[in-house]
């Protein structure tokens, strides 16, 4: 299978970078400076800002016929979950015929990707999946698939999340090592080489492990061939990966720092990008599922 | 490319809590929809919604695994455990490194957001069991699926609104063709949710009375809940343990609008690109279509778009029968589309048409045929079952009757 080539990424996180809930309507108009973030719930508004930031501008200059096989693929854990509890609150305490309509479509987890077809007027397959934690490898590895199954050519495949207020105890302010992760990031990725890459997806493996944390035996081959050739291995904070990973990776997994929810592997994405290693592996495991999921990457290309 | 046979079907709708009967019901053009009991409709513009009435399964495997589940992966197991029997298989005849599990639903396991909206409102979410957090997650109803047989491979939980199921089926199709997989669960489910019964409520989709299809009167969809699942299988294992085949899929094709979040594209773009893209990928050319599941939801702009958009394509005289099942089920949202596509195959199995039922008056602008009123013999090949979503998301699905003639892409490689 080719690998998918990811020339970009744009990202936004509450918190980590100074943002806030509150400064994302600015931030979006930034971005898109045409449209109202009016109505529009915070994971769509995240979602749109990281999809504009990855593309930079680029998107203007996109032909129709490129567009029209221009996919968004979005992964999250809890997708439009916050945007239903408050819309179903608002019903059940002041009544359903208070709810303004206009609210609604904020309640399907398929907003943030449907909206960023709508503003970038992108009309390839738009592909929502909720997958837990691993929620990010998964939708970059439904890209690397999809794209050699001849979905689309060209896409923006990523992450968004909005902590959900409806926990208890809340989820903020905590210490580092439980605090949530906010926000969202997307790749601008394709099959065909335009400019310089970030790096390339080669190879992609998800499965649900025993209830012991352990593979199922019939899994044990292919888990262990994926990283043959392999240098390093990144696995997001806050995983139990060190305990449940086969014993001869365990001294890759770095040391957790954040739970990051539906985003998970990005930051050892980004660990990936600043090392000097040439091939690597992401590895997640969500605990609610007991799944795990593996991205083999490469360091891009840059065009000279 | 693999060829890719449906060996197994299940399903639970308001007609029924198995396919035989959900199938028998709509023959006779029964409709299940009517006064809701899952809340007090009251204050509510409309009252009616469609509910899972019969609660014999439902309530066997209730008490046999008490609180373990919510209700919408109690579906899916249900469904699932029937699409097996159906196939002749069980969990142990699975290679576990060889099955996934590919759902779409839209909202998840919605009722329990739903309990915990309640809570937040009441200021008592400390009362909130702590395992909420991944009992709400949509991907904990795939889980559920493969936890229950005791497999491990897979599973995507895909949320593209009503067209959800649409994308699942077509996702474990593409994992099986091209060899990563040799079966696949795939399907959709909803529950009833109160959030989009508001919704529609307050963006007046819905109709106070019944749900009429291409009908010029038509007046809206209804609310509704249920599961369908379709066990995908390679096509020569099928074949080799001589599993009953209901047919075959031959493509699939998903499409977008790019225009609304509740509105469809004025002149049918995504359904129109959906419809060409699956066509394309099976290699069948428009005069190869039968007949066509519709989206049909039952809404004025729908029901205009989406025949605007078969028109494009089929020719302004199309005469292919057409139908919606949903003036029967409802709008069973994550659920439409694979509950749609249980019901073709059966349609090409069995050669036999459902209604659209409801239908009363003749729309200029909608198809020509919706098979009003009165299932009918059919001895078609070829089936599309297309689905739409909020957002622009479009689908369409190829299902071939097996044995048939017409060279596709799958068979002719």
């Amino acid at each position: 299978m080719k690998p998918l080539l990811v020339h970009r990424k744009g990202e936004i996180f509450l918190g980590r970078d100074g943002g806030s809930v509150e400064s994302l309507p600015t931030e979006f108009q930034k971005v898109f400076p045409g449209v109202s973030p009016k109505y529009i719930d915070p994971l769509s508004l995240m979602a749109g800002i990281a999809a504009g930031r990855a593309l930079d501008g680029r998107g203007t200059a996109f032909s129709e016929e490129t567009r029209r096989d221009f996919s968004v693929i979005v992964g999250s854990a809890l997708g439009a979950m916050e945007s239903v509890v408050d819309f179903d609150g608002q019903a059940v305490s002041k009544g359903p015929n208070t709810v303004n309509p206009m609210d609604f479509p904020n309640t399907v987890a398929n907003a943030a990707g449907s909206r960023i077809g709508i503003w970038l007027q992108l009309k390839g397959p738009n592909v929502t999946l909720t997958n837990g934690d691993t929620s990010f490898l998964d939708a970059v590895g439904f890209a690397w698939e999809g794209m050699n199954s001849g979905l689309f050519s060209d896409c923006l495949v990523g992450a968004a999340e909005k902590a959900p207020s409806f926990l208890h105890p809340p989820p903020s302010p905590g210490p580092a090592e439980t605090r949530w992760k906010e926000g969202a990031c997307f790749l601008l990725a394709s099959g065909v080489e335009r400019e310089e890459t970030l790096f390339e997806v080669t190879d992609y493996f998800s499965l649900q492990l025993k209830p012991d944390g352990s593979p199922p035996p019939a899994f044990v081959p292919r888990l262990e061939g994926f990283w043959q050739g392999v240098e390093w291995l990144g696995a997001p904070a806050g995983t139990p990966l060190e305990s449940r990973l086969p014993q001869g990776l365990k001294r890759y997994v770095p040391n957790p720092a954040v739970f990051e929810l539906g985003l998970g592997g990005l930051e050892a994405l980004e660990a990936f990008l600043a090392s000097s290693h040439f091939r690597g592996v992401i590895a997640v495991f969500s605990g609610m599922e007991r799944k795990i999921s593996l991205l083999k990457i490469t360091q891009g290309k840059r065009r000279s | 490319m693999k060829r890719v046979a449906v060996t197994g079907l299940g399903v639970l709708c308001p007609l029924g809590d198995e396919l035989e009967t959900a199938w028998q019901s709509m023959l006779e053009g029964q409709v299940g929809t009517g006064p809701l009991q899952f809340l007090d409709p009251t204050p509510y513009r409309v009252k009616i919604g469609g509910e899972v009435r019969q609660r014999r399964r439902i309530e066997s495997f209730e008490r046999e695994y008490p609180g373990r589940y919510e209700r919408a992966s109690v579906f899916s197991i249900l469904a699932t455990q029937e699409a097996l029997s159906k196939s002749n298989l069980t969990s142990a005849d699975l290679e576990p490194l060889r099955v996934g599990c590919f759902l779409g639903t839209t909202m998840g396991e919605v009722q329990l957001a739903e309990r915990l909206s309640e809570l937040k409102v009441q200021n008592r979410l400390g009362e909130m069991n702590p395992d909420s957090l991944s009992r709400v997650q949509g991907s904990r109803i795939a889980f559920s699926v493969l936890d229950f047989l005791g497999l491990g491979g897979p599973t995507t939980v895909f949320c593209n609104a009503c067209a959800s199921g649409n994308y699942a089926i077509g996702w474990g199709f593409d994992q099986i063709r091209q060899g990563h997989l040799d079966v696949a669960v795939t399907g959709g489910v909803d529950v009833f949710s109160r959030v989009a019964f508001t919704g529609f409520n307050r963006l007046l989709s819905l109709t106070p009375d019944k749900c009429r299809p291409f009908s010029g009167n038509r007046k809206g969809l209804v609310v509704s809940e249920g599961v369908g699942v379709l066990l995908l299988e390679e096509w020569g294992r099928a074949k080799a343990r001589g599993a009953p085949i209901f047919c075959e899929i031959g493509g699939y094709g998903l499409g977008m609008d790019a225009y609304h979040m509740t509105s469809p594209h004025p002149e049918g773009r995504g359904a129109f690109e959906s419809i060409q893209r699956a066509l394309s990928q099976a290699r069948l050319d428009p005069p190869d279509v039968d007949f066509i599941s519709a989206h049909g939801t039952g809404t004025p702009a729908n029901d205009k778009t989406e025949s605007m958009a078969i028109k494009r394509i089929f020719g302004a005289d199309c005469r292919i029968p057409v139908n919606s099942i949903k003036s029967m089920i409802g709008h069973t949202m994550g659920a439409a589309s694979a509950i749609e596509a249980v019901m073709t195959c059966l349609s090409l199995d069995r050669g036999l048409l459902l209604p659209t039922m409801n239908w009363e008056v003749p729309d200029e602008g909608c198809i020509a045929d919706c098979v009003p009123n009165q299932s009918r013999p059919f001895q078609g090949e070829v089936a599309l079952s297309n689905s739409f979503a909020f957002g622009g998301n479009t689908s369409c699905l190829v299902l071939m009757k097996e044995g048939g003639t017409r060279e596709t892409a799958a068979r002719s490689s």
